[in-house]
């Protein structure tokens, strides 16, 4: 079954852009509006397996978008969408809840990976913006992670569902849960993909192999 | 340059990369399919293309408006 997706870019040309490629890489384009106000209403009504939103709506906030949506539901798949690898931007972007950032630069192949790696559940940060996840070594200190907590996160971002992890450390999804939870905690992260763009900054765990950081 | 005047410089300057990034992925997208082995109709390509040129026009425009704010 095709990914039903909403796309939300005020760039005119570039959504409809975006529409045919996407099309042609097997996504359903539901639903596409160029404004904030116009999107949060069709996310609301189509309740798409993912949204795709671009940071900077004309006057509207993409990322404020993000938050309406998600304080509304937070189940809701949302990938912001930017042409900017600006850090501040990629931080503020990843604590409003949004489970992937994907940069302008990918391909359209990239981008419908990104979207399929959040509709199941994942996440998604651009390669291209690993030496800005790394770049901040910053000098306070975080509690430290338990060696579980770190391998936890170390196989989220490779790629593995939670199921997975359990699986492979043969442990419960409610132990891995609580595992995923400390961390987020420790890391003072709001969703997972945040904790892991912490513990690799932090270097509590290395990039994964390959060229993007995705997890399901 | 004042501090503020260096501010609004590199403001300028981030906000036109991301200006030039977004018909810049209209201009990779359609042509990555242009150049790929699957088929496309001759309609299509006639659409893809026109898309190009019209992204690749804007590029020239926000790059002709940078320069005249530079000057």
């Amino acid at each position: 079954m095709s990914l039903r997706l909403v796309l939300i870019e005020d760039h005119q040309a570039l959504r409809e852009g975006l529409e045919l490629l996407l099309g042609r890489e097997g996504c359903d384009v539901v639903g596409a509006a160029g404004t904030a106000a116009e999107g949060r209403v069709l996310v609301e009504d189509l309740e798409p397996d993912v949204a795709l939103v671009d940071i900077r709506l004309g006057d509207d906030d993409g990322i404020e978008l993000t938050r309406h949506l998600l304080d509304a539901d937070p189940e809701r798949r949302i990938v912001l969408y930017t042409g900017s690898a600006d850090e501040d931007l990629l931080f503020s972007g990843l604590d409003s809840g949004a489970r992937g950032y994907a940069l302008k630069d990918g391909s359209p192949s990239e981008l419908v990976g990104a979207l399929g790696a959040v509709a199941e559940g994942g996440t998604y940060v651009d390669p291209r913006l690993r030496p800005a996840l790394l770049s901040r070594r910053s000098t306070e200190r975080l509690p430290t992670l338990s060696n579980r907590e770190r391998e936890v996160l170390d196989l989220l971002a490779q790629g593995l569902t939670g199921e997975d992890i359990a699986e492979r450390l043969v442990l419960s999804s409610e132990t891995i849960k609580t595992h995923i939870r400390n961390a987020m905690t420790k890391l003072e992260a709001n969703t997972r993909v945040h904790a892991i763009a912490i513990a690799l900054r932090e270097g509590y765990i290395s990039p994964p192999h390959g060229s993007e950081m995705s997890s399901r | 340059m004042s501090a503020d005047g260096t501010d609004t410089a590199v403001s300028a300057a981030r906000r036109l990369r991301h200006d030039l990034r977004t018909p810049l992925t209209i201009v990779t997208g359609f042509a990555e399919i242009l150049a790929a082995d699957r088929p496309v109709s001759d309609e299509d390509r006639r659409d893809y293309a026109q898309r190009i040129v019209a992204a690749a026009e804007e590029i020239r425009e926000l790059i002709d408006a940078a320069k005249l704010a530079g000057e």
